[in-house]
């Protein structure tokens, strides 16, 4: 489809429509000083200039931090179970950057492949991802390396681009897309004007330029590689921020929450890089240090996935190397592990 | 609303076998009637056991498929969970989810001879398969049943094993690690490889289903090397943490492979393959 032209001031009127017809916007805003995605009342309060990089994707508004999955209560009767209600809101995500938009392709897989689990699957059912394409990349950004691009479509339902002070490109991706503009067709004007020229220049400003995409057998070839994985482990604090940022980190605990007679069952979020998400009760853990738990995060990243689901399940986004107390860089571990074994270095 | 895959059915406790001082099989019935009779699963499958209001965990069912209207558990009491299932009753009720993951490779086993080798807890999915296989006793060969523990007091199924001795068509061997002191015992003394390697069941024709501790495992796969066993007729289950049994939780992976999904059965060969992390 032909891209067509918005004035910034009617796709704000739209989305505000949207919000008075019923739909939840979530958008970034500034909050502490850093971007966060929140529900907003007013599109104009969103925060999607170029550079701006929420501290975390949206990923918690279709896999929150923390959810009931079941309810139960004990009585004199016995012992009642009960399905908790899954009517979620429909939400419009406006500013998602392609990066993060492009993790619903990994989460998708993971979470309606085989089993569905209706929590998410009810929440992406009703989710409409505008994406805004990236024109500075940052510092840490690395999507090309993993096949992607700043103007990446997967996992977003429009995509904009940001062609004037005053002016989006839009690229309808999806029927969801489409249905967001449903009787306002007549906003969007046709224009000759392409995405190209800005795109391309986005991507020579990107600084970190490997080739990871196809990564996942070489990366398997460096699991006995003592001298990466030992040097993490090291430096490693086992504080799950790396997962807490991440847009498709998806490890899970479950647990019962409540008292004797009454409480909830919960989903929350946990991280491979905790030494309790593996070991056994009888003490044995599988991954016993914190090397292994390191090369866990990072081959399931660049490997393990790709192997399941033929997705690499890094999406570049940099917020686990740029934010991590002590320095660890994933882009650089992805590297490392897949360039040559360094001579003299025994398997 | 669409299914909730988290979502437990009731059981009730009907029975349960204090099989040694800390493991305990608990026979099951659903409390949804429909259910009772449409349960269905394979030797190996394991389910998500919950004592609700304090958590869930996963270990096999240990009854076989043959048997209708119920179905077993055999756990041991070892973290919060399993101890808080150890002190219910009978007709308390728990919370079951499955059956989850593959399942012994039953019908590449017709015809075949089969050495069971179980040790401590281990023998519970190798019980399963037993009980599958005698119930339709003429389609395998010889059985071979293995049963080793630490001591006396750790060895399970002391009841089916009597039974198992008692028939013709089986031979049955039950071992422990040592004996205390003025003990008498009439099985062998002595740990699993050892006594595997004494009777030394003939690899023709034959496979080895094997569960255990991971340092039984490790050195009884070797003994079976030596008696002829190719890594291939070797099968195995793995243990590891698990929360979801559905594979989206994270934790169970060995390599690419979850074991909730792709397991709880391997064949040795399918363990040498993969990244030596279980």
């Amino acid at each position: 489809m032909a891209e067509k032209l918005i004035a910034k001031k009617d796709l704000v009127e739209l989305l505000n429509s949207l919000a008075r017809a019923g739909k939840t916007l979530v958008a970034p805003v500034e909050e502490g000083g850093f971007f966060v995605f929140r529900k907003v009342e007013d599109a104009k309060d969103a925060a999607v200039g170029p550079g701006i990089k929420p501290r975390f994707s949206f990923k918690e508004f279709l896999f929150p931090k923390s959810e009931a999955i079941l309810r139960y209560r004990i009585t004199h009767d016995g012992l009642e179970v009960e399905d908790v209600e899954r009517k979620p809101e429909e939400l419009v995500i406006f500013g998602a950057r392609p990066c993060d938009a492009a993790s619903l392709r990994v989460l998708d897989l993971l979470f309606t492949k085989d089993y569905t689990d209706p929590f998410y699957a009810s929440r992406r059912e009703r989710t409409t991802v505008i994406s805004v394409a990236c024109l500075e990349p940052l510092a840490e950004c690395f999507c090309t390396s993993v096949g992607l691009s700043p103007d990446a479509t997967a996992g977003a339902d429009i995509l904009l681009t940001e062609i004037s002070p005053d002016s989006f490109l839009v690229d309808i991706l999806t029927e969801k897309g489409k249905r967001l503009f449903e009787g306002k067709e007549a906003l969007l004007k046709d224009t000759d004007k392409t995405r190209n020229e800005v795109i391309e220049a986005a991507k020579k400003k990107m600084q970190r330029k490997a080739n990871l995409s196809a990564t996942r057998d070489v990366v398997m070839r460096a699991f006995e590689r003592k001298d990466l994985w030992g040097a993490l482990g090291l430096r490693c604090l086992q504080c799950g921020l790396c997962a807490f940022v991440c847009p498709t980190c998806h490890c899970f605990d479950i647990v019962d929450e409540g008292t004797a007679t009454c409480g909830v069952r919960r989903k929350n979020w946990d991280s491979c890089g905790f030494e309790m998400c593996t070991l056994h009760t009888s003490g044995h853990n599988p991954r016993p240090s914190q090397s292994e738990r390191c090369r866990q995060r990072l081959m399931h990243k660049f490997s393990y996935f790709a192997q399941r689901f033929g997705v690499t399940m890094c999406v570049g986004c940099g917020r686990c190397g740029m934010l991590c107390p002590v320095g660890i860089d994933i882009y650089e571990g992805a590297v490392g592990a897949a360039s040559a074994e360094p001579e003299g270095v025994s398997k | 609303m669409s299914e909730n895959i988290y979502m437990p059915s009731l059981v009730t406790i009907t029975e349960i076998t204090d099989e040694t001082p800390d493991v305990r099989t608990l026979k099951l019935v659903f409390e949804d009637e429909r259910l009772r009779t449409s349960f269905t699963f394979m030797p190996g499958q394991f389910g998500e056991y919950s004592v609700v209001g304090v958590g869930e965990c996963p270990f096999c069912i240990s009854s076989s498929p043959t048997k209708k209207g119920y179905f077993e558990c055999t756990f041991k009491a070892m973290g919060k969970v399993t101890t808080a299932l150890r002190d219910m009753e009978v007709g308390d009720t728990i919370g079951f989810r499955g059956p989850y993951g593959n399942h012994f490779p039953v019908d590449a086993l017709v015809g075949k001879n089969i050495v069971f080798i179980g040790g401590g807890i281990g023998m519970a999915p190798v019980r399963s398969l037993i009980e599958y296989c005698l119930d339709q006793r003429d389609r395998f060969a010889k059985i071979f049943i293995l049963n080793g523990a630490r001591s006396i007091d750790d060895l399970v199924y002391k009841a089916q094993m009597k039974e198992w001795a008692a028939r013709s068509d089986i031979q049955c061997v039950k071992t422990v690690d040592a004996l205390k002191e003025g003990q008498t015992w009439d099985g062998e003394v002595g740990v699993v490889p050892k006594i595997l390697e004494k009777f030394a069941p003939s690899a023709e024709n034959a496979v080895a289903i094997v569960c255990g501790p991971p340092i039984m495992i490790k050195f009884t796969l070797i003994s079976l090397q030596k008696l002829g066993f190719s890594t291939d007729n070797v099968i195995t289950t793995l243990e590891n943490k698990m929360k979801c049994g559905l594979g989206k939780c994270g934790r169970c992976n060995v390599g690419p492979y979850y074991v909730c999904k792709d397991g709880p059965v391997f064949t040795a060969a399918q363990l040498s393959a993969l990244p030596q992390e279980f």
